[in-house]
């Protein structure tokens, strides 16, 4: 399955990054086999997938981190390596090092001659809710202050292009708002960001796309709505007393049971909502705990997860 | 080439090396020690011998911690997802340990000089065998750390060419090996000692180029096997 929402032309001025056919290995174990990408320019492309589908060998290989094993990639039209294509991006890598005895300021310093790029290192630190730790060894920061000062390389001097490996893991929940919040006005801004993450509602919230790796290929891609509305919405309850789920007036194969918990995917939920309540009513029964949703990415991951979706990238 | 990161780099790992007061002490120490040896044995070779031991360990041992610590903490990493290039950003890390090394040969010198020893006839070959021999033990330091995880093992993985570089040092110089000079110039330190020897006799160049010769032969090993091996990530 695959939808995408705004087609994108390879090799367009739009198209930040492509990569065709990539493949990347470790000694005989190939972590991605055969991925097509392609981002354009002020999207918010989510690469979701479970540990070891491969999302951080095809980001560090987009970033220039890593020769593919074969295939091609292009960021801004170039090399990943190149002094002109790493001055306009950031990236905020999944592990990373600092050097422990500079000071946060310092260690800002030292990026931004490293990166080539200027900027305000004390605005950015408040924007990053570090202003106060400005002076404190890196080495005595707490891991999420760690991340942000990650998070706030990555952006020095505003790039264009910013590739976060799962960027608020390790995070409380209030920083995790303050990054979305800031993720949110880079994309007002028209920065391209490519994203991994674990926290699937971070991707529902910010991503414009979405894909799921799974096993070093991309099993999904395309807008959230997209493959959602190819995926069943759900009806749930509690099977009333006396009653088995074979008694349930609904098509057998999609409905399933845990316990006395039944549940029915539906293509028409207004239609089978419809027959299982006025079924009920007849019947005088109280369907418990009542619910009908659509499906949710979460429950899109589990089944590329799990090789019940069939993969689409070659 | 990006000069400005390298001074960058190089100015934080100043200043890392400042503020961890263990390695600030060793720093000075090293050269206090070495001439405080040329005063009790004031010859040539003591002097040679000092020089070697001095670029050995600031450069050698000290770049090859240096760059195994900073891979193993994915520093290295980091520095390389910025728009400096890798040369640019090897000179930056590898800079502090070169130019701490010659501050401290000259530290020793002058402390030597300043008490009954005679500087060296010929200043230009004895810069010459600092700067050749710590370009050299930079480029061998990078090639033994893609052989030592961390900053621990590093004072075993430097051992070997540790050894064989004193080594050469004590052919070249010991009377009674006379015969075996020729192998210890063939070995890295050998070449260093034998020039620095030279430079105090006041020999001419010409005389030297066996020596420059083997200095600047090491000189490529160093540099082109570092080229081959070195890894900028633990997982690469």
């Amino acid at each position: 399955m695959t939808a995408t929402a705004h087609p994108i032309t390879p090799g367009s001025t739009d198209t930040l990054i492509e990569a065709h056919a990539l493949r990347c290995s470790y000694g005989k174990f190939e972590a991605v086999r055969g991925l097509d990408i392609m981002i354009s320019r002020g999207e918010l492309y989510a690469l979701l997938g479970t540990n070891g589908a491969g999302k951080t060998t095809t980001l560090e290989t987009l970033e220039g981190h890593r020769r593919p094993t074969s295939g091609s990639v292009s960021v801004f039209g170039g090399d990943p390596r190149s002094v002109a294509v790493r001055r306009r991006m950031g990236m905020m890598l999944q592990e990373t090092g600092f050097a422990g005895d500079l000071t946060v300021l310092e260690m800002l310093g030292l990026w931004g001659q490293v990166a080539e790029r200027r900027d305000n290192a004390e605005a950015l630190l408040d924007r990053l809710d570090l202003a106060r730790r400005r002076d404190v060894r890196v080495a005595q920061l707490s891991g999420g202050e760690r991340r942000r000062l990650d998070l706030a390389m990555a952006l020095y001097g505003n790039p264009e292009l910013l590739f976060l490996d799962e960027p608020t893991t390790g995070l409380d929940p209030e920083s995790r708002v303050l990054v979305w919040d800031l993720i949110r006005g880079l994309l007002g801004g028209g920065v391209t960001i490519m994203l991994t993450t674990h926290y699937l509602e971070e991707a529902e919230a910010l991503a414009d796309r979405v894909a799921i790796m799974h096993d070093g290929r991309i099993a999904v891609e395309g807008t959230l709505a997209d493959l959602l509305a190819d995926y069943p919405a759900r009806i749930e309850f509690d099977l009333p007393d006396g009653i088995a789920a074979d008694d349930i007036p609904l098509p057998g194969d999609s409905a399933s049971s845990r316990g006395t918990r039944m549940s029915i995917a539906t293509d028409d939920v207004e239609r089978d909502l419809e027959v299982l309540l006025q079924w009920a009513r007849v019947r005088n029964l109280r369907l418990g705990h009542l619910e009908a949703s659509d499906a949710t990415l979460d429950e899109l991951f589990r089944s590329v997860a799990g090789g019940t979706t069939t993969e689409v990238a070659g | 080439m990006n000069f400005s990161a390298s001074l960058a780099i190089a100015h934080a790992e100043l200043r890392i090396m400042i503020r961890n007061k263990a390695v600030a002490m060793v720093a000075l120490l090293v050269p206090l020690v070495a001439a405080f040896a040329i005063g009790v044995a004031p010859t040539p070779t003591t002097a040679a011998q000092g020089v070697l031991f001095i670029v050995l360990t600031g450069v050698y041992v000290t770049a090859t911690t240096t760059l195994s610590a900073r891979r193993r903490d994915l520093f290295l990493k980091r520095l390389r997802s910025g728009a400096a290039p890798d040369s640019s950003i090897m000179i930056g890390l590898l800079l502090p340990a070169v130019a701490v090394t010659c501050a401290q040969v000259a530290l020793m010198l002058s402390i030597a000089s300043a008490t009954k020893y005679a500087m060296p006839k010929s200043i230009g070959l004895l810069v010459v065998a600092v700067l050749a021999g710590a370009i050299m033990f930079a480029g061998l330091a990078m090639a033994t750390s893609a052989f030592t995880k961390s900053a621990e093992q590093a004072q075993v993985t430097t051992m070997p060419l540790a050894i064989a570089s004193i080594a050469g040092a004590l052919l070249v110089t010991m009377k009674a090996a006379a015969d075996f000079a020729w192998i210890g110039r063939l070995l890295p330190g050998g070449a260093i000692v034998e020039l620095i020897n030279r430079a105090w006799t006041g020999t001419a160049w010409v005389n030297a180029w066996p020596a420059l010769l083997a200095l600047g032969a090491w000189t490529v090993i160093g540099v082109a096997v570092a080229t081959r091996l070195f890894k900028w990530e633990p997982r690469s």
